[in-house]
């Protein structure tokens, strides 16, 4: 929770140093690399919480996620650095690796049906709007020859 | 077929929101949300971070680069996911729709340099994509936006007055009565129905400051769309539980209230349609087959008008709940929607050639028989011959919307006219230039003034004079489609006399009456 307990009235003080930082004193990778772990165990903590099927879903457990980018994107900016950058990113893929392994690939969440089972959907109401034209033509024609 | 409709409609809506301020193509994002900022800015965020964790797991998922040769490797820049792009190649995206100002029509780009590395900005030296074009124009597009909202407000509500007022005279002047002044009937009643939902919604829901997803939006139902777009965002707008870890789940009650709503606009407007072809149907038979008028079975129509459309609405509704079952059911990027646009553009073909048949049966019989009967019978007909194209026309046009700028808006204010003020239309043309009802309302009038005069003692003289005036207004003019005497008329009398001897039995009738 460390990302949570920083005073939100400091945060625009902090970014404006390491703003300045930058322009001063670079991008330090090694220390950021040293700091990141830090936003991955609040990560981890969080998501003992959570029960462990519900790790695929991301709704279960956007707040920890959000909590986690913003972590490294305070951290990454106090060393001076940019995000996102290639090293940062290679560290999130490592926490996604460590919980996400084993998700699937989301598909689209929601799918056509197959063509076999489309077409006909398709094209049975339109027949049938056809025959029912047809139909009432004929009875009105009926009608006459009742009369 | 899908009318291409820009964000006009979702970047209406940063009028009626509070705007989000607009973040710097590819900065980093603002710090931690806090529990009472706005609505829009958390949907975007939610969207924001589901995209980056679904980038993630792709990077992680695809194969490794296959092509030859350097290459820039898939990254994730923030906003956007970028696959492994060849050296020296531009990449494309759509615009992402986290914030109310990006049109998710636009491109972004994202430029792989020859080295193998992704483009950096001269300014800052830092890794770039160009979404300036994003939200470069809309301040454009909502004002395009706002003009083709009250549009339709206008135009609806027009429909609604003008059908309104012709559904009154159907109704008060029983003289008019026959079976296609009740086929009229219904279909107004339909076009009502029809303007009064999209009403409510555009009234109602659209200034309750919600964002609008944009979406390809088929012909008929753009509107209908983005109505139901804030719904669906209604629905799951809800605060961050930070607690639990997990937003709140939009109602149950909410989500299905939405899809009924959603059922019953596309009930009624392929309502819409097939009463359309009931008219069609009506005078086919009448004319083609010649049946006698009035004496026709009217249940067939109604089945066919009221209760076919049941039929591809209940299974587009099952269908959608059971494959596609979206939020609020509103995407259009489902073919499950050519389920109910299927029967209805039939219902339109049918129509057309219903129509064509009968002005060549009735262009036939003129040929050769001269009667004034045919040319009456082809005046009749002519109110249907207009509106049927007018009706259909926006299913063959839409999909042809044209790219360049200026042709572009004036296809869509054109297009929003068309569509909107069809239930004025189809009043204005079956009701107010129906030259029978303008003898009757005329004739009612002239008898309202005279007992209004006479109620102020006036001398009776003028009486009998303005009698025989509407009586001969009345003779000068057909009735034909609904009387039965013309069909035994023109049937017996095969020479010009026919034409004087029904305006005789006509002021022979007013008389009496």
């Amino acid at each position: 929770m460390e990302a949570r307990a920083r005073p939100p009235h400091l945060l625009p003080l902090l970014l404006l140093l390491c703003g300045e930082c930058a322009r001063v004193c670079g991008c330090n990778e090694t220390r950021m690399l040293e700091r990141l772990p830090v936003c991955g165990k609040a990560f981890a903590d969080m998501m003992h919480k959570v029960d462990v099927w519900k790790w695929c879903n991301l709704s279960e457990f956007i707040v920890y996620y959000e909590s986690f980018t913003n972590c490294t994107e305070v951290e990454t900016n106090i060393v001076g650095c940019y995000w996102p950058n290639p090293l940062a990113q290679g560290f999130i893929t490592g926490i996604h690796r460590q919980f996400f392994a084993n998700c699937t690939v989301d598909r689209p969440h929601w799918e056509d049906p197959p063509d076999e089972v489309l077409i006909p959907l398709i094209a049975v109401p339109v027949l049938l709007t056809v025959a029912m034209a047809g139909l009432v033509v004929w009875r009105s024609k009926r009608t006459d020859q009742l009369l | 077929m899908k009318f291409i409709f820009t964000c006009r409609c979702f970047a209406l809506f940063v009028l009626l929101n509070q705007p989000t301020p607009i973040l710097p193509a590819s900065s980093n994002l603002t710090y931690q949300p806090m529990d009472h900022e706005p609505f829009l800015y958390m949907l975007g965020r939610k969207k924001l971070l589901d995209a980056q964790y679904k980038c993630y797991e792709r990077m992680e998922q695809l194969p490794p680069y296959q092509g030859e040769g350097l290459y820039c490797n898939r990254t994730w820049d923030g906003w956007m996911c970028w696959d492994d792009t060849p050296a020296g190649a531009m990449s494309y995206q759509f615009c992402p729709d986290y914030f109310p100002d990006f049109d998710p029509m636009e491109k972004v780009t994202k430029y792989c340099d020859e080295k193998g590395v992704w483009f950096k900005h001269p300014e800052n030296n830092r890794t770039w994509s160009n979404y300036t074009l994003c939200n470069a124009f809309t301040p454009e597009k909502l004002q395009n936006a706002y003009v083709l909202y009250y549009l339709a407000l206008v135009g609806h509500s027009m429909s609604i007055f003008t059908l309104v007022i012709s559904l009154g005279i159907f109704m008060l002047f029983r003289s008019l009565a026959c079976q296609r002044v009740t086929l009229h009937k219904n279909m107004f009643l339909t076009y009502i129905l029809n303007s009064i939902i999209i009403i409510i919604h555009l009234v109602e829901v659209v200034p309750n400051g919600e964002l609008v997803r944009r979406d390809p939006v088929s012909s008929h139902d753009f509107v209908f769309n983005f109505i139901f777009e804030t719904l669906q965002l209604k629905a799951s707008a809800l605060p961050l539980e930070q607690e639990e870890g997990k937003m709140k789940e939009p109602k149950d009650r909410e989500v299905v209230t939405c899809k009924i709503l959603h059922f019953f606009h596309q009930y009624m407007m392929a309502c819409n349609y097939f009463w359309m072809l009931c008219e069609g149907i009506y005078l086919h038979t009448l004319i083609v087959v010649a049946v006698f008028a009035n004496s026709q079975r009217m249940l067939w129509y109604y089945l066919l008008g009221w209760g076919f459309p049941l039929v591809p609405t209940i299974i587009h509704a099952i269908t959608r709940a059971l494959y596609f079952n979206d939020n609020c059911w509103l995407s259009v990027d489902t073919h499950l929607l050519y389920i109910i646009h299927g029967p209805v553009m039939a219902a339109l073909v049918v129509n057309f050639f219903f129509l064509l048949n009968i002005v060549r049966v009735l262009v036939t019989k003129m040929r050769q028989t001269h009667e004034a009967e045919s040319y009456m019978y082809l005046k009749a007909v002519k109110a249907t011959m207009i509106l049927v194209p007018l009706l259909g026309i926006q299913f063959v046009v839409f999909p042809w919307r044209p790219s360049n700028k200026l042709l572009g808006k004036i296809y869509d204010y054109l297009m929003h006219s068309l569509i909107h003020f069809q239930g004025f239309f189809v009043a204005t043309i079956y009701c107010f230039c129906n030259n029978e009802v303008q003898t009757t309302v005329k004739r009612q009038w002239n008898q309202f003034k005279i007992q209004w005069s006479q109620r102020w003692g006036r001398r009776p003289a003028n009486r009998s004079a303005s009698r025989a005036a509407a009586s001969a207004e009345a003779g000068d003019l057909p009735v034909y489609i609904c009387h039965q005497e013309l069909r035994e008329l023109g049937a017996n009398n095969h020479d010009q006399e026919g034409a004087e001897i029904i305006a005789l039995n006509i002021i022979e009738q007013e008389s009496s009456a």
